[in-house]
């Protein structure tokens, strides 16, 4: 039994890992003008001392200019670096990891203007030669090599150019072994610089502002999420049992069909028809707040209370019906299923209360269906956060989400997603315990079982 | 398994067809949306000729710009000819219908690379103005002479979608609220039926095709291949849906039709593995798989020819549910504005009147209500379905 559980316990980072990746992946498609490397090379080409920008730093740091799994670059033959060169597509390769092929190619030709610039480039930012290596240090005679190659620049006499190309080849020779340009394969890429910053629990920063780290923002947003979260969760769970068993006493009368009508339509309603309605329809007229987050400075603790009540009633409305009509269908076929069960006949012919039989026996049998059901449904509960969120202009989880896709934060994205698949992943694992301790007819020792039922 | 046989279960319950039937009116009338949405008239009797300029313009490329129209433009004329077969051709029928598929096909890639009015084009023009002029409404050339055109017929709303309504419409028709950017609502509207059923039906399409066989070849085979695909389901389910859509509709900045169908299949198939994987579990043991077995018939027969045919009618009383999901999530990206801008989606719509709402009330009821009956009608389809799948549903315990 326990190992069963370590094993479950073990697979969560596996699993998490897994998810990471597919978002990773799927995150570093988004094609965002402002990671290219076009626009700040040209920068850079006409105005040399315009280096560093803060885009550049974000990039340079978490390696979004390196292609994302496989770093290929080394491995490309002269003949096609000087294809992408003449195609003007030569920002989407990183000096240092193609000069061998540019040093060739400006031997052959030293006429070639691009490879020159492209090599020279590499090497004012010191990312080409000796000193892409761990070796960072040049000595005075280096230092001072580059000094003149930077006045050439800034006074661009091609002629000198050339001759300081040939006459310093010694800084900028790099000649990677084979197995050096097999570790650049894996090392050089985006996906590992990100996962190298991850396990030193590094999530990266925000996109505008380098001094706040990712999780402290997530959790800082989440916290206001929370209510949100919980509130609904516990509030359709009481209300679809309660709903539920309803329809299941007045099974095929009047009160069975009405409510099932209704929650019928409540079901096909989507949240974004409800709200504009809600806030028309309700807010307005009942002087609900309908925008803001929850901020309450400076009241008594019952003003501050009754705020929040009145600031939560809409969002609760609206993240609670959707759920409340699909789970108390479920509950109706529930309790029909155990009303018919022979204790509970037994129970009932011994005479017991009406009120005993339904919120004791009945119900405790119900929690160990509905308790991981519920459990299982975070995840889907987080999803409707996103447009209540974002309806509302509540500062909370979904809101942070939807304004950093806007924004292609990165960071934020891959953090969020991965919180809310831990939280569901989680939810997962806290049902099946529970399933484990409470129903003594799943066992989960044998693992062809475990697996159907999870 | 016949189609027959697949269906037996709706003859016994009226409501259940009765339903089907409504979501199917639904389903024509946005087939035939051109009929009661188009800019040009039915008949027209003009210099002592019968002019059909509606159907005409049905299978014109520079009217009917998106590619979704025209196949179902031409849908309006083979799906009654599939019927008349159906109803009329008793031997080799599968012929008939395969050459009325192919023929559809092959008018679809016709049209969607030929353009030509033919010699009509002016005179349409030239009914098109009398029309204007004898309805009152002010256009760059004022005819006079009203005469030729002696009779016509037009749809109610007289006007295409992807036109602009402000020009050149009548304002004295009743069905003329037109959307912020200048379209008509309603003819929006009729086109969006279309729009959401087919984009409904082709992603669960894909995602019953992808999760039967993934649970299918996951239940039926068991071991190390069933505990694999078990952690993938398990990591696919754990990624949160609505983040990821969101995520993966905002990489592709021109978001076209057939992607949001993939990424809504991409997204929905998880639940359906399970079911199907579910069932193949409780069958493979079963005396009758292992009479087939010994009899030496393949495993592949064995899974398609008798394992899947259980799960069939579980599968299509999933179906309305599924087709909702997709729906609510199509709408939901287009309110997000991550939908394709450009599409007449009903999600689109509703975005729009929501900026506008408290301000334009008649925006926002048109597309809201018909979301509505949609989604609820499916509802209940499903739940019929159910029920009439599920026997135990329809007992009384006490």
């Amino acid at each position: 039994m326990r190992s069963y559980f370590v094993k479950r316990l073990l697979l969560i980072p596996v699993t998490l890992f897994l998810v990471l990746l597919v978002n990773f992946i799927l995150i570093n498609c988004m094609k965002d003008e402002r990671l290219g490397y076009d626009k700040e090379m040209q920068d850079y080409l006409e105005s040399p001392l315009n280096i560093t920008s803060y885009d550049y730093e974000f990039r340079e740091h978490y390696g979004l200019d390196l292609p994302l799994l496989v770093n290929l670059w080394p491995f490309k033959s002269p003949a096609s670096i000087e294809e992408e060169l003449q195609n003007h597509s030569m920002f989407n390769l990183k000096a240092s990891f193609v000069c061998e092929q540019l040093q060739s190619l400006c031997k052959q030709d030293l006429e070639n203007k691009k490879a020159v610039q492209y090599l020279i480039y590499g090497v004012m930012q010191k990312v080409v030669g000796k000193h892409s290596f761990k070796d960072n240090r040049l000595n005075s005679a280096q230092t001072r090599d580059l000094l003149e190659l930077e006045n050439h620049l800034k006074t661009p006499f091609w002629d000198s150019l050339q001759i300081w190309i040939q006459n310093h080849e010694d800084i900028y020779q790099l000649k990677p072994s084979f197995t050096q340009k097999l570790i650049f394969s894996v090392v050089e890429t985006r996906a590992f610089y990100y996962f190298k910053h991850l396990i030193r629990f590094d999530f990266g920063t925000l996109r505008e502002d380098l001094t706040q780290s990712v999780p402290k923002v997530v959790f800082a947003h989440f916290k206001t999420s929370l209510l949100l979260l919980i509130g609904p969760l516990l509030l359709t769970f009481v209300l679809s049992q309660l709903l539920g068993m309803l329809m299941a006493l007045h099974f095929q009368k009047k009160t069975d069909f009405i409510l099932t009508l209704l929650c019928m339509v409540l079901y096909a309603l989507p949240l974004y028809v409800v709200i504009p309605l809600l806030i028309e329809k309700v807010g307005i007229p009942f002087g609900f707040p309908i925008h803001g987050g929850l901020s309450t400075d400076g009241l008594t603790f019952l003003q501050k209370s009754n705020q929040t009540l009145k600031m939560l009633f809409l969002p609760y409305l609206a993240l609670t019906y959707g759920a409340l009509a699909l789970y108390s269908r479920f509950n109706k076929t529930l309790f029909l299923y155990l009303f018919n069960q022979t204790h509970l006949k037994v129970a009932k012919a011994k005479g017991l209360s009406h009120f005993r039989l339904l919120f004791v026996h009945t119900l405790r049998q119900a929690f160990i269906t509905l308790v991981p059901l519920f459990l299982g449904a975070i995840g889907s509960f987080l999803s409707g956060l996103i447009l209540v969120e974002n309806l509302f202009e509540i500062r909370g989880f979904g809101f942070l989400f939807y304004q950093a896709m806007i924004q292609k934060d990165y960071h934020v994205l891959l953090f969020s997603t991965l919180f809310a698949s831990f939280l569901s992943i989680s939810g997962y694992f806290l049902a099946d315990l529970f399933i484990n301790k409470f129903d003594p007819r799943i066992r989960f020792n044998d693992p062809a079982y475990s697996l159907s039922s999870s | 398994m016949t189609l027959r046989t697949l269906f037996h279960p709706l003859k016994k319950s009226k409501k259940c067809l009765f339903l089907v039937l409504w979501v199917g009116l639904i389903f024509l009338i946005g087939l035939y949306a051109p009929f009661f949405a188009s800019s040009k008239p039915f008949l027209a009797y003009y210099e002592g000729k019968l002019y059909f300029p509606l159907f005409r313009i049905l299978i014109y490329k520079n009217v009917y710009t998106k590619p979704l129209d025209l196949f179902f433009n031409l849908l309006m004329f083979t799906l009654p000819l599939g019927v008349l077969i159906r109803l009329f051709i008793k031997n080799k029928r599968a012929y008939f219908f395969g050459a009325l598929i192919l023929m559809q096909v092959g008018a679809f890639y016709y049209l969607n690379t030929h353009v030509s009015l033919g010699s009509h084009a002016p005179t349409f023009q030239k009914i098109d103005q009398t029309i204007a002029a004898l309805e009152g409404v002010s256009s760059t050339e004022i005819l006079e002479d009203t005469s030729p055109l002696q009779f016509y017929m037009r749809p109610p709303i007289t006007c295409h979608w992807e036109q602009n309504a402000l020009k050149g419409h009548s304002s004295t028709s009743n069905w003329n609220t037109v959307r912020i950017n200048g379209q008509s609502l309603f003819a929006t509207l009729l086109f969006g039926i279309r729009y959401s059923f087919t984009l409904a039906i082709l992603a669960c399409a894909l995602a019953f095709l992808i999760g039967t066989l993934i649970g299918a070849i996951s239940g039926f085979l068991g071991g190390r291949i069933d505990l694999l695909i078990c952690r993938g389901l398990e990591v696919w389910e754990s990624l949160p849906t609505l983040f990821v859509l969101l995520l993966l509709v905002s990489i592709t900045k021109e978001v076209s039709f057939f992607f949001v169908v993939f990424v809504l299949a991409l997204f929905s198939w998880t639940s359906i593995a399970r079911v199907v994987r579910i069932e193949m579990i409780k069958h493979r043991h079963l005396a009758y798989v292992e009479v087939l077995k010994n009899m030496g018939t393949s495993k592949i027969r064995i899974l398609f020819k008798h394992l899947l045919p259980n799960c069939y009618w579980m599968l299509i009383s999933l179906m309305p549910h599924a087709l909702i999901g997709a729906i609510t999530y199509e709408s939901a990206l287009s309110f997000l504005g991550l939908g394709d801008r450009k599409s007449c989606s009903i999600g689109l719509l509703l975005d729009e009147a929501r900026m506008a709402y408290p301000m334009e009330p008649s925006l926002f009821w048109p597309p809201t209500l018909l979301l509505m009956v949609i989604l609820i009608s499916l509802a209940w389809l499903g739940d019929s379905l159910r029920k009439v799948s599920d026997p135990k549903l329809n007992e009384n315990p006490f």
